[in-house]
């Protein structure tokens, strides 16, 4: 539900950066952390209504959804989401669609552990970014 | 880009932000950044956000243990009248929160950017020490400033570290407080942590009001239900920040 807070989010920024540039804005890409089960559709059609009442009315949205790297700072062992899967769908059981990772994706390290040495100790970059702007 | 510090930074601008500071831990940020949210959600509405990812102190005090409702606009806060309470311990209910720095900076950001603040006056439980959090909130606004200290020498030493750090980066608090100062006996006042002198002191060196608040033993009845206290801690803060 919160992906309209970031579709806001996103249009105010790119909208300041172009007034401040002095430029029209054709494409935004949005890098989002897979893990954070954002509903890219949701995520689409917000953009698409809010940037009505913008300045960047005719820019287009391309989401790019981030498979992280995670690298265990006690073991050294890189893992990926796929084999935390067994976790993020255990807290996806206890909380819902609208769990923890879902609207605050750096609380990773408190849900999943490192498959190899079970430590919460692992860094993962969780940002949601835009990573380029077209124009 | 980071589109939710950018959130983060409107969703607070033109607001009025209190934030409860200490370097040191267990001096009361918690109970007296409650009161004050309460003493001012008598008057008007107003925000209470728990910075303390770890400790969730804010929860405790007022016995909420439900998690928070998301909307299109954001995190939607627990209502206790006119007081709104926004809280990391809301999304993960009991489970424990173990972050690296880098994560912590992200919570806090994320926290702060998709609460869904209505109220103009905004007061933030923020966690002991000056690591990632204190840097986070900073990125994201610039808040009034009440320090809050023991008498002891020790927490004095710790919390003056804090306050040069604040007065560098350009925040001069509004007041030192001066926590469990002392406790009111039927002989008279005892005071736990011997004199006060040395808050005063910090205090007039650094051109900063100094106020002290009680110890009240009956507060310990009301953890879980502090909405329901009105004792002299609350009585006392309500005169410290009506001058």
């Amino acid at each position: 539900m919160h992906e309209w807070a970031i579709a806001m989010s996103v249009v105010s920024s790119v909208e300041k950066w172009s007034t401040e540039k002095n430029v029209r804005v054709g494409k935004v890409i949005l890098s989002v952390p897979s893990l954070s089960m954002l509903e890219v559709e949701i995520l689409r059609e917000a953009f698409d209504v809010i940037k009505k009442d913008s300045k960047i009315a005719d820019a287009k949205l391309e989401i790019r959804l981030r498979d992280q790297e995670f690298s265990c700072r006690v073991c050294g062992n890189k893992f990926t989401l796929g084999d935390i899967k067994p976790q993020l769908e255990q807290v996806l059981k206890d909380y819902g669609e609208e769990n923890p990772l879902h609207i605050v994706p750096a609380l990773i390290t408190a849900f999943a552990k490192c498959p190899k040495c079970g430590s919460n100790d692992f860094d993962v970059d969780t940002s949601i970014k835009v990573e380029a702007i077209e124009l | 880009m980071n589109p939710i510090l950018e959130l983060a930074k409107e969703r607070f601008k033109g607001k009025k932000v209190f934030a409860v500071m200490s370097a040191k831990g267990g001096v009361g940020k918690s109970t007296i950044a409650s009161l004050l949210a309460l003493n001012s959600s008598e008057k008007r509405g107003t925000a209470l956000i728990d910075l303390d990812v770890y400790g969730n102190s804010v929860l405790k005090l007022f016995g909420i243990k439900k998690l928070h409702e998301v909307s299109k606009e954001g995190i939607e806060p627990f209502k206790i009248g006119n007081l709104s309470i926004y809280s990391v311990g809301g999304l993960v209910g009991d489970h424990y929160v173990v972050l690296t720095g880098k994560q912590e900076g992200g919570v806090i950001e994320s926290l702060l950017g998709f609460t869904n603040l209505k109220d103009d006056l905004v007061f933030i439980d923020t966690p002991p020490g000056m690591g990632e959090e204190l840097l986070t909130l900073k990125r994201i606004l610039k808040p009034e400033v009440a320090l809050v200290t023991l008498p002891s020498r020790l927490s004095l030493k710790t919390v003056e570290q804090m306050l040069i750090y604040l007065l560098d980066t350009g925040i001069k608090p509004k007041v030192i407080i001066g926590n469990m100062a002392f406790l009111e006996t039927k002989n008279g006042l005892i005071y736990p942590f011997g004199n006060l002198e040395p808050v005063l002191k910090l205090g007039e060196e650094y051109g900063i009001r100094v106020e002290f608040l009680p110890i009240d033993p009956s507060i310990e009845d009301f953890i879980g239900r502090i909405q329901d206290y009105s004792g002299c801690i609350k009585v006392t803060l309500k005169r410290i920040f009506v001058s």
